[in-house]
């Protein structure tokens, strides 16, 4: 029998660490030894192995930010929906953040949250599939971990554009309460991802993405070239054009940005 | 209908569950059956010639699944279990550089045992397996492109 999530409510428990090596990996080893439960979030005040995407760190200055690992039981959902589970939780941080730092806040594509042209967020997202009688594979949990900059406002000079809640602001933040609230909006979102079978998130996810209608420099392979983002396809492979239209999946093509 | 079309149908044919597809119009008639066995496909070498004279290219059934192969074809006990990709995207075998692979040939596994990670739109999926036995072959390198269902281990189950 599919097993329905026990509590919709995201962040509870909510677990409070000083600090730890990646939340996303204490929430996973939770997960592996059966002790993960729908809901459940990990803060912490520090990391010190902090992960973004593979093969690269998230560094973030020791008590300044938001680090928060959460994990939900992604049912009804298939493996191949899995852009969905993107487009709430950006969709989400987004909102979240456009309280507090206004309509300038926007999602790169595919999960990164800019504010103008800098980095405020980033999300890496990591599940377990059991193979098996489906040949979809069986989705059993995601792991979503959250980087937000909240308090900080130095940051390693090699970091390409990166800005915190303060800086855009002026104002100091208390990262436990705001993490809380962010689960507060992830639960909404989430919900109405499992429980709305409609387009709203995609289109809310369209409606924020950066550099829409602009021209955009990439690099793909050796080649360099400039086009234009039309948008994302509801797979999730962004849509550009130059002299023809051009789709691609993540990983194909890197974005060339100025720094600012 | 050309020789793109019969290639094209081959392929579908393959991947699907299909054992056997006919198509007939005016002046031809194709029929492409599936060889019974999957795993067979996957342990043949891509050079072996495929007995069906209704099969206009067969080297497209073999190429698609075969990524190590042996120079002749192996005798492989009929109940090996194949475990295959759930999803499009970028197997690697562990989770990150200077790390151990998750599992090599030679390991037993079990219900529950991650066996690969598979990145696709920058999630990362970590690949359980379902079944109890023993890995004979791992079917894909490090860090390459994986369709759905593309086979990826070979497992000997106890």
């Amino acid at each position: 029998m599919p097993q329905l999530p026990a509590s919709s409510i995201l962040g509870f428990p909510f677990v409070e660490l000083q600090s730890i090596d990646s939340t996303n990996k204490y929430a996973m080893n939770l997960v592996h030894t059966g002790m993960a439960s729908h809901g459940m979030a990990i803060f912490a005040h520090a990391q010190t192995a902090g992960r973004g995407q593979r093969n690269k760190t998230w560094s973030s200055e020791s008590g300044k930010n938001i680090a928060l690992s959460l994990i939900v039981n992604p049912f009804p959902l298939k493996t191949f929906e899995n852009f969905k589970i993107i487009c709430c939780v950006s969709v989400a941080i987004a909102n979240f953040l456009k309280k507090y730092a206004g309509d300038e806040i926007k999602i790169k594509w595919p999960n990164d949250i800019y504010w103008r042209d800098r980095k405020a967020g980033g999300v890496l997202i990591e599940n377990i599939i059991k193979t098996g009688k489906v040949s979809s594979g069986n989705w059993q949990w995601a792991v979503i971990g959250i980087g937000i900059n909240i308090n900080q406002t130095n940051f390693p000079v090699e970091l390409p554009n990166p800005v915190s809640l303060k800086q855009i602001t002026g104002k100091e933040f208390n990262t436990i309460e705001l993490a809380k609230e962010l689960c507060a909006e992830l639960t909404t979102f989430f919900n109405d991802l499992i429980s709305k079978n409609n387009n709203f998130l995609y289109e809310q996810y369209c409606n924020l993405l950066y550099k829409k209608d602009e021209k955009v420099k990439f690099k793909k392979g050796n080649r360099i070239f400039e086009a234009k983002i039309l948008g994302v396809s509801e797979t999730g492979q962004l849509i550009t054009q130059h002299a023809i239209e051009e789709r691609f999946d993540f990983g194909e093509i890197e974005w060339l940005l100025e720094k600012v | 209908m050309d020789l793109k079309q019969i290639q094209e149908l081959i392929k579908m044919v393959n991947k699907s569950n299909i054992g056997e597809l006919t198509v007939e119009q005016k002046d031809i008639k194709i029929t492409i059956k599936q060889k019974e066995e999957k795993i067979t496909q996957v342990i043949s070498a891509p050079t072996q010639s495929v007995q069906s004279s209704f099969q206009p290219a067969p080297q497209q059934i073999t190429a698609t699944t075969v990524v190590t192969t042996d120079d002749k074809p192996v005798a492989v006990a009929s109940n090996l279990i194949t475990i295959k990709s759930p999803m499009i995207g970028t197997f690697y075998k562990k989770q990150g550089p200077g790390k151990p692979d998750f599992v090599s040939i030679g390991d037993d596994v079990s219900p529950g045992k991650v066996v690969c990670i598979i990145e696709a739109m920058k999630l990362f999926n970590e690949i359980e397996c379902e079944v109890k036995g023993k890995i004979i072959k791992v079917l894909v390198e490090d860090a390459t492109p994986v369709e759905y269902d593309q086979p990826l281990f070979l497992v000997e189950p106890n």
